[in-house]
């Protein structure tokens, strides 16, 4: 519970230098996300999603940044807004690798995106509501994320990792596009000296675009696992006397609970029938 | 541990890498980069969030002081509000960007103000403290669970609730009461009588001077009063006070009766008040007190003394007696397990984790025998070899495969696909009953009390975990309802929980009669009287009032008493919104309801169930009342006075019963 202290009004919140700097960041990134829209000759679409982030920005619509990233895939692949795939380019995924208003444009949707997400916790919620676990007065009031718990590192600690995570994609995408996964023999993943076009039938090899999902899924299969073992070994490293004392007991239970089901569904209907002829007695007595 | 946020942007970062790297890098790449660098993102943000979380629950340390009057103490007094100061600590050299910090109030306490929660990131080294105020009404046991710890993100798409346990348990002593322990200003005789000496108006051996009377034969030449005597010629002896100690001993009742009801405002706690007033206005007047607590089963005494450590340590145990919870035996189940299962949720979240407390898929598989009729597949089963070797029927399913005639035209294809239908036709009674187990069995995994049976596995685990029963415990559990019931119910009473129990049993007796609580109170009576000396007042601080038709030992213990010359004083607790019994109804009562049609058909729900409530409590009134009357008139039999709480001042009842004891005139 709190003392009755007022609560920040909007326009102090917005005065804090940490807020600022998440309104700065995602109004330049909707910038950057226009002007690479308006260089592919969608102005429409470079309008609409200006628009549109601009007013979940300040209106702190929740679906904001998962819908400004379909609109800005839908305007990139329709820049005329009509849903009408024009001819596909069967060089393209080779050719177009490694654009710089790609880069620019991915930079720009998840600045937007994480700063949208940010501003959320601190003028909207911070954690999700839960009907259980809060002892507070005030449980239906959104929690939120105080001004005084932004830290000064944060927003430059933000913009490195959406510059990492932008190169990475585009190293990772080079990857799946320059290497192709070879049938002869065993599979092999092999450079792929002599590109030829998306349609045309491999040798030897799997088809472009499975190859990609095949590479994919390996990358991401790949590193969930090396990353799930670590985190378990972290996590059993730091476990509580209780939770191991727990998981030990319920491999316990989980290798033999046939059996102890079995005893136990027995001794339970046993239980019952003293039990009732107990209470029949009693009831006789009175 | 990921939220509704995170799982949508999951999806479409999921939906956009997929099309952006297979259907549409022909189009445009640009859907590829966006979704593989989106998925980067977020993936870094996972694996970040839970090398968090690991690293910060283990380094988080709690501690807890209590300050009432500007000092820490062990326990508080009931009525004064006192301070909690909390200070959590952070060891680790993981920072986290946003924590929630919240400390787990009591209920049933009155908030005075403070801060019990607050929100900040986490540093190496970082100290944190939350104080609050708060004030509990009614003397018992304060307990401290423990705090919430919620640690998210900073996008909202991670989050996790831990429980940081703490459990501390607070006496809160009963009020200091000034009720009669207030010094008199002028002083009754002529000098205030030493301590633990009291007035009685009985000559005595005494040092305080009674009366002067004429000298009789006999009288000690010490005890003439020579001044007197030579002013009235003749001779005067001086009487002195006789200096009698007086005891008085409470009994009081913690039978389940009387710990029903919400918490803080059982007949048990205005029992243990009235107690802990008695005790100090009889203590403050330097008289002997002692204590009996009793039950059904057993009692505890604190023989009579009048030190402030005894007084100090009646209160304690008067503390804990209130502090009791209720009997929860003959709870139903769903509710005590529904109870249950929230109460370890939320204090043990990481124990009834699903990767922590599982539940495989093969438990919920439901077993043909615990089927009559699984029994006869089984037969089925075993009785299926024996038609399956007879030549007729293997003849006439071989016909039956023959005769369908499939459309290949390859003879080995035409020979597999009769061997293979002749098999179905042959083995089909066995194939029929596999299925039907297979049915049976799979039924469990969609049947509705999947999730109650996945829950009431998780609490059973817990409560297998604490009470050291090892994994055949947990099947117990699940099992029994009986032993589930009453170890939930222990779950329950420890962290000091309340749930509801039925008052009346299926033959609609009260439960909580307690008829077994009169051979302990009796038997107590008569122990208290062998040890006793002269003039002693037993107090019995107990419901009686059902068990008018049972009082034979307790009026045998009691005349046992009176005949020695002590006296016994019975007060009962009396529910609140009961009226007295000495008040008669006037004879046109307002109605309390709004006037309703006498036609019960023509009344809405909520006026017949406002009907339902008000008959149902004149009836309980009038049985109270009743028993209530029955009761005086048994002990009036036996020369004891009944008392109501509440009835005028029960504590001055007791202290004019104590100084009639030491002949003095009622002060009042």
């Amino acid at each position: 519970m709190k003392q009755e202290t007022l609560k920040p009004s909007d326009r102090e919140l917005f005065r804090h230098p940490g807020v600022q700097n998440y309104v700065l960041a995602a109004l330049v990134s909707l910038v950057i996300v226009f002007g690479t829209l308006y260089i592919r000759g969608s102005i429409v679409g470079g309008i609409v999603v200006v628009l549109f982030g601009t007013a979940g920005l300040f209106l702190r619509w929740t679906a904001a940044p998962v819908l400004m990233l379909l609109l800005t895939t839908y305007f990139e692949l329709f820049p005329a807004g009509k849903p009408l795939l024009g001819s596909d380019d069967p060089w393209g995924p080779r050719r177009n690798s490694f654009r710089i208003e790609d880069m620019l444009l991915t930079m720009g949707l998840l600045v937007y995106v994480a700063s949208q997400y940010r501003l959320f916790g601190i003028l909207v919620q911070a954690l999700p509501s839960e009907n259980e676990g809060t002892t507070t007065g005030d449980a239906n009031q959104p929690i939120r994320r105080p001004t005084t718990a932004i830290s000064i590192v944060e927003f430059p600690k933000m913009i490195w990792l959406a510059a990492i995570a932008v190169f990475a994609a585009q190293i990772t995408w080079g990857f799946l596009v320059f290497f192709q996964v070879e049938t002869e023999g065993s599979f092999s993943v092999k450079y792929v000296r002599h590109f030829l076009p998306e349609t045309a039938a491999q040798e030897n090899a799997l088809h472009s675009a499975a190859s990609r999902f095949v590479l994919l899924s390996a990358i991401v299969l790949g590193i969930s696992v090396i990353a799930h073992v670590v985190l378990w070994y972290h996590r059993m490293r730091v476990l509580t006397p209780d939770e191991a004392k727990m998981i030990v007991l319920d491999t316990a239970w989980n290798e033999s609970r046939r059996e102890y089901a079995r005893v136990a569904s027995w001794q339970a209907w046993a239980n019952a029938r003293t039990r009732r002829r107990t209470d029949t007695t009693e009831g006789e007595q009175r | 541990m990921l939220t509704s946020r995170g799982w949508w942007l999951l999806v479409v970062i999921g939906l956009q890498v997929f099309l952006g790297v297979v259907v549409l890098p022909t189009w445009s790449v640009t859907p590829a980069v966006i979704g593989l660098a989106f998925l980067a993102w977020f993936g870094w943000e996972w694996a970040i969030f839970h090398w968090r979380l690991t690293s910060v629950i283990s380094q988080l340390r709690v501690e807890r002081r209590i300050v009432q009057n500007e000092r820490e103490v062990p326990m508080v007094w009931a009525g004064v509000h006192f301070t909690v100061r909390l200070n959590v600590d952070y060891e680790a050299g993981v920072s986290v960007p946003f924590v929630r910090i919240e400390d787990r109030i009591p209920t049933g306490q009155e908030w005075i103000g403070g801060e019990a929660e607050t929100s900040t990131f986490l540093d190496a080294g970082k100290h944190i403290t939350l104080s609050y105020d708060l004030r509990c009404p009614s003397l018992g046991i304060l307990r401290f669970e423990g705090v919430h710890v919620h640690i998210a993100d900073l996008h909202g798409l991670f989050y996790h609730r831990r429980f940081l346990r703490e459990g501390v348990e607070y006496l809160v002593l009963p009020r200091l009461s000034d009720d009669e322990g207030r010094q008199r200003a002028d002083k009754r005789f002529n000098m205030l009588p030493p301590p633990g000496m009291h007035r009685f108006r009985r000559p005595g051996t005494g040092s305080e001077l009674l009366d002067l009377r004429d000298y009789r034969a006999g009288d000690p030449p010490k005890m003439i009063a020579w001044k007197p005597s030579a002013r009235r010629d003749r001779l005067i002896t001086k009487e002195f006070e006789s200096e009698v100690p007086v005891r008085c001993v409470l009994f009081l009742d913690t039978s389940p009766g009387v710990r029903l009801g919400a918490p803080g405002k059982t007949a048990l706690v205005q029992l243990a008040s009235l107690a802990s007033g008695v005790a100090q206005a009889a203590a403050a007047n330097r008289d002997l007190v002692g204590l009996t607590i009793f039950d059904e089963e057993r009692a505890e005494i604190l023989m009579p003394a009048r030190t402030r450590t005894h007084l100090i340590m009646m209160l304690e145990r008067l503390a804990l007696a209130a502090g009791r919870m209720p009997d929860l035996a003959g709870a139903s189940v769903a509710e005590i397990a529904r109870r249950g299962k929230t109460l370890a949720r939320t204090l043990y979240p990481e124990l009834m984790a699903k990767d922590t407390n599982t539940m495989p898929w093969s438990r919920l598989w439901l077993p043909l025998l615990d089927r009559r009729w699984g029994w006869m597949i089984v037969a089925v089963l075993a009785a299926s070899p024996l038609l399956i070797i007879r030549k007729d029927w293997l003849r006439e399913t071989a016909a039956a495969a023959w005769s369908m005639k499939p459309g290949v035209s390859s003879g080995w294809a035409r020979i597999i696909f009769f061997f293979a239908i002749w098999a179905v036709f042959a083995f089909s009674p066995i194939l029929i009953a596999l299925v039907v187990w297979l049915f049976h069995g799979i039924s469990g995994w969609f049947n509705p009390k999947r999730t109650n049976l996945t829950r009431r596995k998780r609490l059973a685990a817990l409560l297998a975990l604490r009470e050291n029963l090892g994994p055949t415990g947990i099947e117990c559990f699940i099992h029994d309802d009986a032993a589930f019931t009453e170890t939930v119910g222990r779950f329950l009473s420890h962290h000091r929980t309340p749930c509801p129990v039925p008052l009346y049993d299926d033959q609609g007796r009260y439960r909580f009669r307690g008829e077994r609580k009169i051979k302990t109170l009796a038997a107590a009576i008569l122990r208290s009287v062998g040890r006793a000396r002269d003039n002693e007042l037993y107090v019995l601080l107990a419901d009686l009032t059902e068990l008018a038709a049972d009082l034979a030992p307790l009026l045998k213990a009691a005349r046992v008493a009176r005949s020695r010359h002590h006296q016994v004083l019975v007060i009962v607790p009396w529910p609140s919104d009961v009226p007295e019994p000495e008040d008669k109804p006037a004879p046109n009562p307002e109605p309390r309801h709004p006037a309703v049609p006498v036609e019960t058909s023509q009344l809405t729900p909520q006026q017949r169930f406002l009907m339902h409530r008000s008959l149902i409590h004149a009836a309980f009134t009038e049985q109270i009342q009743h028993a209530y009357r029955e009761l005086r008139r048994e002990l009036g039999r036996a020369g004891i006075s009944v008392v109501r709480v509440g009835e005028s001042d029960a504590v001055q009842i007791v202290l004019d019963r104590l100084d009639r004891l030491r002949g003095m005139r009622t002060r009042r």
